[in-house]
């Protein structure tokens, strides 16, 4: 009941006519940059992170920044459906049947379930934050260094261990982003660490500059090997609305999707991509004739497009509630409020109850602004696939340029961005996963800290971390995490034998 | 698992020698009170130990090239990082509009190939574009250049 009293101020707070307008805009570019192939929620976030500077408050930054990225979820289904193409890596199973169903005429019944199931799963995940997030905080104010420490660690392995490929290269990732973490002044010593008197160094690497290299101009890179072309099935989406069979098929689908979505969205690394997966694989699972899957089952749409909305709003309640962020869109959404001043966490409730009431409330009209915008605009959409990404590509680098350019008015950033750029275009040739590096280079001065402090409170035993029952279950998890993973690539050792 | 994983083991392999030496320069502390190299010199043990283990599981498959990477698939890429170069030691000097102007032409042109007539068209319309986002609706203050 609390919490509904508090969801009301949010939603007072959340629709003033700027945050409204703002919220409008992030739906409108979170759409587009779903539908446009070639330009991921992270880069584009990333893209708009200088912005916040200009920004007001940090409660309508973080309401545009939220639509972009569940925004993203909804338009990349256009493009999986239209084109065979995923706008977004979390629509890449939405191709196998929505470009099938496309093939035979039935764009528009998938485009309107893929919307619709996106709604569903969308709100139910907001719903779902409205009601955990607040007691999981008051929960989380118990937490001192030691489970601090432990939580983080936890948050970096799961991020790890369900990120896309081998865990060994994650794990490297993650030591290279805490050890990019610890360049500039230690803030205990004052010393400075892997500096070399370079005076960009001395205040330490900036995220935006960072995040705008590995996956603005990573992305810019990898794209131009090979040139975006694809065709159109049709631009005339026809009806829209799905017929009576199409929605007896899967209303259950977006059922199990959104729940699906849910859990795995709390999940560090369960982000919208894992969820969708999971979601396809249960509906084929579970489906009387399997074999439909793959030439145009609705199942295969609804499941996997309310699974990734899901998963996008329930990765909302680590973020506020812990200060964890489990993917790097919510990584550049904790760097949006720590750039306003907002450190994200069990305080956030209790120091900034606008913040966090005000986003949640916004969550729910953006949702509703998104069935709008997807439904009866398709038709717009569709059209936006006709610019050309060897003009979109240029500009887009042109402003992630003068966004970096902008943080301290110094070109420097440019230079540092194009050299992540290049470091992120090498490791992802290399089949590296940079979202675990930019997860433990923005959580890796957390886990110091805490570790540090940690270790002065119990007067330097390591035991601190056991004898607090949080923190000893907490790392009793990393550890079972551990043990498990060791377990299965022995087995998987075994069988390739 | 290629030879060129077995390349990338050893290369964070020997950057976990120098992120721990580092480390130790920085001086480790106590763990009563760790010192700033403290979390160098772990992170610096986990490089090696997970290179180590990197390593092992490419040796099997030195003799393995991998997939090959040739100089086509990398040209524009290359021709993109070096529009970015020209773009941050131009930036200053010669300030937004015409930098800005430049490098789409150059992109437009040499990266992408496009036609002539797209070129200028595009060139002109999102140089005037940018400038307006950036200064009217952005308030970003651009380097107007030592030549004005």
């Amino acid at each position: 009941m609390e919490a509904f009293q508090f969801l009301l101020q949010g939603f007072a707070l959340a629709a003033t006519p700027v945050n409204l307008l703002f919220a409008l805009i992030g739906a409108v570019l979170g759409t587009m940059v779903g539908v446009l192939p070639g330009l991921g929620p992270a880069a584009t976030i990333s893209l708009l992170l200088p912005l916040t500077y200009t920004i007001g408050t940090p409660l309508t930054a973080v309401i545009m920044l939220a639509g972009i990225y569940y925004g993203a979820m909804y338009g990349g289904s256009t493009t999986s459906i239209l084109l065979n193409i995923p706008g977004e890596a979390a629509s890449v199973v939405t191709c196998i049947d929505g470009y099938q169903m496309a093939k035979q005429g039935r764009a528009g019944a998938a485009l309107a379930i893929a919307a619709i199931g996106s709604f569903v799963a969308g709100t139910g995940g907001v719903v779902g934050l409205t009601f955990l997030a607040y007691p999981l905080a008051n929960f989380a104010l118990k937490f001192g260094p030691p489970e601090y420490f432990a939580l983080t660690l936890l948050g970096l392995l799961l991020a790890t261990f369900l990120s896309s490929g081998s865990i060994v290269k994650g794990l490297l990732m993650v030591a290279t982003g805490l050890w990019l973490g610890c360049v500039g002044i230690d803030p205990v010593s004052g010393k400075f660490r892997f500096a070399y008197g370079i005076m960009q160094l001395q205040d330490g690497l900036d995220f935006v500059t960072m995040a705008m290299g590995l996956f603005g101009v990573t992305e810019i890179f990898l794209n131009l090997e090979t040139k975006l072309t694809a065709e159109l099935v049709t631009t005339r989406v026809g009806r829209i609305w799905p017929t009576a069979t199409d929605w007896a098929a899967s209303k259950w689908a977006v059922l199990r999707g959104s729940t699906i979505g849910f859990f795995v969205g709390l999940l560090p690394g369960g982000g919208a991509l894992v969820a969708s997966l999971l979601s396809y694989t249960v509906e084929k699972r579970i489906a009387r004739n399997p074999e439909r899957f793959g030439q145009g089952a609705v199942e295969g749409v609804a499941g996997p497009e309310s699974a990734n909305n899901g998963a996008a709003s329930a990765s909302f309640i680590p973020l506020l509630t812990l200060g964890i962020p489990g993917n790097p869109s919510i990584a550049m959404i904790f760097a949006a409020l720590l750039i306003q001043g907002v450190q994200p966490g069990p305080f956030l409730v209790a120091e900034h109850p606008d913040v966090f009431w005000g986003v949640i409330a916004s969550m729910y009209i953006g949702n509703v602004m998104l069935l709008v915008l997807n439904l009866p605009l398709v038709g717009l959409w569709v059209q936006l696939l006709k610019v050309p990404y060897s003009i979109l590509a240029p500009i887009v680098v042109l402003i992630c340029a003068i966004g970096v350019y902008s943080i301290k008015n110094d070109p420097a950033e440019i230079l540092i961005m194009l050299g992540f750029g290049l470091i992120g275009y090498i490791l992802r040739k290399l089949q590296f996963d940079t979202g675990p590096m930019l997860l433990a280079f923005i959580l890796g001065p957390m886990i110091e800290r805490s570790l540090r402090q940690s270790l002065i409170l119990s007067g330097g035993s390591f035991a601190i971390f056991a004898q607090r029952p949080i923190s000893a279950m907490l790392l009793g998890v990393v550890a079972g995490l551990i043990v498990l993973q060791i377990v299965l690539a022995t087995r998987r050792r075994e069988k390739k034998a | 698992m290629t030879r060129r994983d077995g390349i990338t083991a050893i290369f964070f392999f020997l950057l976990g020698m120098y992120v721990a030496w580092e480390g130790f320069a920085l001086s480790l502390g106590t763990p009563h009170k760790p010192g700033p190299g403290f979390q160098p010199v772990v992170l610096g043990a986990a490089f090696m130990g997970l290179a180590l283990v990197y390593l092992g599981m490419a040796i099997p498959a030195w003799r393995t090239a991998g997939a090959p990477w040739p100089f086509r698939l990398w040209r524009r890429p290359l021709l993109g990082a070096v529009a970015i170069l020209g773009y941050w030691l131009c930036l200053t000097i010669l300030g937004f509009v015409p930098t800005t102007l430049l490098f789409l032409l150059y992109w437009l042109g040499v990266v992408e190939r496009e036609s002539w007539r797209r070129i200028a068209l595009v060139s002109v319309g999102a140089t005037a574009g940018l400038y307006l986002a950036f200064t009217w609706i952005l308030k970003i203050r651009l380097p107007a250049g030592i030549l004005f």
